[in-house]
């Protein structure tokens, strides 16, 4: 096919796979990669599952004595502020003296 | 030792690391240059490509097979080459910002990604160059399309199953591509009339 030196110089651009070329990975590129075992291995197993499992269960019981606890002064403040309406109307005659 | 897809399935749930390191044997190549051709760096694509391992490595046990296996690494390639593009023009950008708050010096034209692609010979620089300059004007998934096909030399069928779409549509992206890229070519040629 004749082109002219335009459509010649576009296709030669065009055609990439004629000017770029496979390139080999280096052998410290492959050691690195061989190395992702146990560089993941080593960052996780840096916490012992015994301990996670620990600290997640102090959390939680940290969570419910603080919930019970909440509750608990929830309703001693709601028994307080009736006792204290109760003997207040009851005493309200003397105040008025 | 070669394997096929089922027998290295069988094997990464019976010795992972095994299977890891064999995977690194028989792909370390595609990969490479899948990330080279994107990001065209030696030193960028092999941090991509260590990215990449170490996610495939984590996401072993979950590969069943559903696509080959090259397909399944090329598209955590080509989406981890992607990711790392997206940070280095959004670092550039701030770059540019902090440059002006501090004087006003002139802006570096946007989209230069520097390129030390050893696949390229230095008689092919200018060439590639100016290759790289098109391509990049294209849309993201016309890029994507000629790439595979035309640098990593993929088929129709493979391009079409790692972008997750028919071979039609990856005929109809090329067909654009290409068309954009001897328009934008035509337009270069005219201007600095060569």
């Amino acid at each position: 096919m004749n082109m002219n030196p335009k459509e010649k110089w576009i296709e030669e651009r065009m055609n990439a796979d004629s000017f770029i070329e496979r390139v080999a990975p280096s052998e410290e590129l492959i050691g690195r990669l061989k190395a992702i075992p146990s560089l993941v291995n080593s960052t996780y197993e840096k916490v012992p599952k015994k301990i996670v499992w620990a600290v997640a269960a102090s959390i939680a019981i940290l969570i419910c004595v603080n919930l019970i606890s909440l509750n608990k002064y929830d309703s001693a403040v709601k028994q307080n502020t009736s006792s204290n309406e109760v003997s207040d109307s009851y005493f309200s005659y003397l105040k008025q003296l | 030792m070669q394997l096929d897809d089922q027998s290295f399935i069988t094997l990464a749930h019976e010795n992972k690391d095994r299977a890891f390191s064999m995977l690194v044997d028989a792909y370390t190549g595609l990969v490479f240059n899948a990330c080279l051709n994107t990001v065209r760096n030696r030193e960028d694509a092999e941090d991509v490509v260590q990215e990449v391992f170490t996610v495939a490595y984590l996401s072993l046990d979950k590969f069943e097979g559903k696509s080959k296996l090259s397909t399944w690494l090329y598209s955590i390639a080509l989406n981890k080459s992607k990711e790392f593009l997206r940070s280095k023009t959004r670092k550039k950008r701030f770059g540019i910002f902090t440059v002006l708050e501090k004087e006003d010096s002139h802006l570096v034209p946007e989209g230069t990604i520097n390129y030390e692609h050893p696949g390229i010979q230095l008689e092919n620089k200018e060439r590639a160059a100016i290759f790289f300059e098109a391509i990049d004007k294209l849309a993201e998934n016309q890029r994507t399309a000629y790439t595979l096909h035309k640098i990593d030399g993929m088929s129709y069928s493979e391009v079409a199953e790692l972008m997750g779409t028919s071979v039609s549509s990856v005929e109809s992206l090329m067909f654009r591509a290409k068309k954009r890229l001897k328009e934008f070519l035509s337009a270069y040629y005219e201007k600095n009339e060569l």
